[in-house]
C-alpha cells in the first residue's frame, strides 16, 4: 500500500510539472482555436537556454531560469509575426496552422541539435537529498519544483481574475469577435498569449530538466499528457487545466505499477481518446 | 562508392519516398484526409516485413504480410480516430497512435530489438549487380502503383473522393457515405506505404525506431505540396526533385568549404532546419503545391 502512495506522489511531481505548460497551451488553444506542436520543442528550448547559463556560464539555476524566460519572449513574438500571424490573415485553416505549429517543432528540434551537444546533461545544483515524509521517499528538489509550480499558478490566478490583460484573455478565449466589439484589442492580446506560451514552456523545460536531465527529446516526450489535460479540462479552461494536470500527472505514474514505464504517456493518450469520445457525446 | 552505385542508391531511395508521396496523396491530395500519422504505418510494415524475413521466412511472403498487418493497424486506428468532428482532435488522435508505435517499437525489445535496432535484414538482391537490380525493381513497383492510383483515381470512385475533399456535407447530402470513403482511401495509402516500409526494411537491412519518427513527414509533406495535390505525376516529381535536391546538398560541405568551418560537423542539422522553413514557405504560400491539379473533364464532347 506505502508503494502505491509512493507514486500518486511522484503523480503529483509530475501534475506540478504539467500544470505549466498545459495552462499555456490551453489558453493559447482557446483563444487561437488550433493545438500549438511547438510546445514541446519550447520547453526543450528553454531547458537548454537555461543549462547554457546555469553550466557553461556557472549561474545558479534560478538566475538562469530568470534569464532564460527573458530570453525566449521574443521567439516565441518572432513565431507568431513570422508565421501564425500571416497564415491568420490569409484566413488559413486549422489543418495549415497544425501543419505549421509541425513545421515550427521541427525546425526548433534541429536548431537545439545544432547549437548544443545532443547526450544527455543535467542541471548543476546542490546534490539533492532524498527525505522520507510520512512513510514516502520525496527529493528535495521535487519539493521545490511543487512549490514553484503552485506559487506560479497562483499568480496566474491573480493575473487572471485582476488583471485587464488577463480578463481580456480569458475573453478572447471565450468569444473573440465578441470581445473585439467590446474594445479588447485582440491582436495584443494574442501576443500576451504567444508570451505566456512561451515563458510556462520554458519554465515547464527547466522544471523537467530539474527533475531529470536534459536531452533534445525531452519536450516531445510531454506533448502528448499536455493535450490530454487540454482535453480533459476543455480548451482555455484553467481550472480544467489544473485539474486535468493533476489526474494525468497521477494516472501516468500509478500505471507504472501496472505497464511499463515507457507507456506512461500512452495511457495518457488513452485517456484523451476516452475523453474525446465521451466528449462528442454532449457531457462536459 | 562508386557514382553510379551512388546514383542508384539516390534512385532507389527516391522510389520509396515516391510512394510514400503517392499514398499520402491518396489520403490528402484526393480525399482531403490529413494523415499526420503516417509515419506509424510506415514503421509497422518496416518492422513486420523485418521480423519475418529475420526468422527465415521469404521476402515475398513477407512482402505480402506487410500489406496485410498494415491493413489491420490502419483499420483498428483509422476508424475510431475518423470518428472524431475536429481536425485538431484527428491531428493529437492520430500522432498519439504513430508515437505508441514508435514507444512499443522502443520497449518491446524481446520482439523489435527496441531502440538498438533491428538488424541483418536479408535484402532483396545480392551481388555485384545488386544496385541496378534494386532501382530497376523500385522503379518498377513505383510505376505500378502510381498506374494502380491513377485508375483508382481517374474512376468514379476517385470523383466522388475529390468531392468529400472538396465539401463533405455536400457529399453526404448527395447521398454518399462519406466516412467508409474516407476509410477506405486512408486504408488504400496507407496499406502502400507500409509496403513502402517493407521495401525499405529490406534495402537498409538495418532498421529502429528513431528512423521511423514524425521526420519522415516532412519529407512527405513537402514532395507532396512541391508537386501539387491531387496529382499523381506531381507526387512522383515531387519526391525525385527533393531527392536529388537533398541528396545534392548532403555532401555540399565536402565541396564548399565555407560550410566545414562555419558549421563544423553540425550541417546534418542545418540542412534539417532549411527543410524545415522550407516547408514553412510552401505551406504559408503556396498550399495546394506548385503544379496546378489539372481539370477532371470526364466528356469531351459537353
Amino acid at each position: 500500500m506505502a508503494s502505491v502512495i509512493q507514486y500518486i506522489v511522484y503523480g503529483i511531481i509530475t501534475g506540478s510539472i504539467l500544470t505549466l505548460p498545459s495552462l499555456a497551451m490551453s489558453i493559447q488553444y482557446g483563444t487561437l482555436r488550433f493545438p500549438n506542436f511547438s510546445i514541446g520543442e519550447m520547453s526543450t528550448l528553454g531547458a537548454y537556454l537555461a543549462l547554457t547559463f546555469n553550466v557553461t556560464l556557472n549561474m545558479d539555476l534560478i538566475t538562469s531560469a530568470i534569464i532564460s524566460c527573458i530570453l525566449i519572449l521574443p521567439v516565441g513574438l518572432f513565431c507568431e509575426y513570422a508565421i501564425f500571424r500571416p497564415l491568420r490573415k490569409k484566413g488559413a485553416g486549422t489543418v495549415t496552422l497544425i501543419l505549421a505549429s509541425l513545421g515550427l517543432a521541427f525546425i526548433l528540434q534541429n536548431v537545439i541539435r545544432f547549437i548544443w551537444p545532443t547526450e544527455n546533461i543535467s542541471y548543476r545544483i546542490e546534490p539533492t537529498i532524498g527525505r522520507m515524509i510520512f512513510g514516502v521517499r520525496i527529493a528535495d528538489k521535487s519539493i521545490a519544483i511543487i512549490s514553484i509550480s503552485c506559487l506560479l499558478v497562483l499568480a496566474m490566478f491573480v493575473f487572471f481574475k485582476k488583471t485587464k490583460i488577463g480578463i481580456g484573455m480569458r475573453a478572447v478565449s471565450d468569444n473573440i469577435d465578441l470581445s473585439r466589439v467590446m474594445g479588447i484589442d485582440a491582436d495584443l492580446i494574442i501576443n500576451f498569449t504567444w508570451a505566456f506560451f512561451s515563458v510556462f514552456s520554458c519554465l515547464a523545460g527547466i522544471l523537467i530538466g530539474l527533475e531529470s536531465n536534459i536531452n533534445p527529446n525531452m519536450g516531445r516526450k510531454i506533448l502528448i499528457p499536455i493535450f490530454a489535460v487540454v482535453t480533459l479540462g476543455g480548451a482555455g479552461n484553467i481550472y480544467g487545466a489544473l485539474a486535468g494536470a493533476l489526474i494525468i500527472g497521477v494516472s501516468m505514474e500509478v500505471s507504472v505499477l501496472f505497464v511499463a514505464s515507457t507507456y506512461k504517456e500512452a495511457i495518457a493518450f488513452v485517456i484523451m481518446l476516452a475523453a474525446f469520445f465521451l466528449r462528442s457525446k454532449g457531457a462536459k | 562508392m562508386g557514382f553510379l552505385e551512388y546514383s542508384l542508391a539516390i534512385v532507389s531511395i527516391a522510389c520509396i519516398y515516391a510512394i510514400l508521396t503517392l499514398g499520402l496523396n491518396l489520403q490528402w491530395g484526393f480525399t482531403g484526409v490529413v494523415n499526420y500519422g503516417l509515419y506509424g504505418v510506415f514503421a509497422v510494415g518496416a518492422y513486420t516485413s523485418g521480423l519475418l524475413t529475420v526468422n527465415g521466412i521469404p521476402f515475398p511472403i513477407a512482402f505480402i504480410c506487410s500489406f496485410i498487418i498494415s491493413g489491420i493497424y490502419v483499420l483498428l486506428a483509422a476508424i475510431p480516430t475518423l470518428r472524431l468532428k475536429y481536425e485538431d482532435q484527428f491531428a493529437m488522435a492520430s500522432i498519439g497512435i504513430a508515437e505508441i508505435v514508435n514507444m512499443f517499437l522502443n520497449n518491446e525489445r524481446w520482439l523489435t530489438g527496441g531502440s538498438g535496432g533491428l538488424s541483418g535484414i536479408p535484402p532483396i538482391f545480392v551481388g555485384s549487380s545488386r544496385d541496378i537490380c534494386y532501382g530497376l525493381f523500385l522503379l518498377f513497383l513505383v510505376a505500378l502503383f502510381y498506374l494502380f492510383l491513377r485508375r483508382l483515381t481517374e474512376s468514379p470512385f476517385g470523383r466522388v473522393l475529390r468531392a468529400t475533399r472538396e465539401d463533405e456535407v455536400a457529399t453526404m447530402i448527395l447521398g454518399k457515405h462519406t466516412f467508409r470513403l474516407k476509410i477506405y482511401s486512408v486504408f488504400i495509402g496507407s496499406v502502400i506505404v507500409g509496403a513502402a516500409g517493407s521495401l525499405y526494411a529490406h534495402y537498409i537491412t538495418f532498421i529502429s525506431p528513431s528512423m521511423f519518427g514524425i521526420h519522415v513527414m516532412f519529407f512527405v509533406f513537402i514532395a507532396l505540396i512541391l508537386g501539387g495535390i491531387g496529382r499523381n505525376e506531381g507526387s512522383l516529381i515531387g519526391a525525385f526533385l527533393l531527392m536529388s535536391f537533398s541528396e545534392g546538398t548532403r555532401f555540399a560541405r565536402d565541396y564548399i568549404p565555407f560550410i566545414e568551418t562555419v558549421l563544423g560537423g553540425k550541417w546534418a542539422y542545418f540542412r534539417q532546419i532549411i527543410f524545415g522553413m522550407f516547408f514553412l514557405i510552401l505551406i504559408m504560400y503556396k498550399p495546394k503545391g506548385l503544379l496546378k491539379e489539372k481539370r477532371w473533364v470526364y466528356d469531351k464532347n459537353t
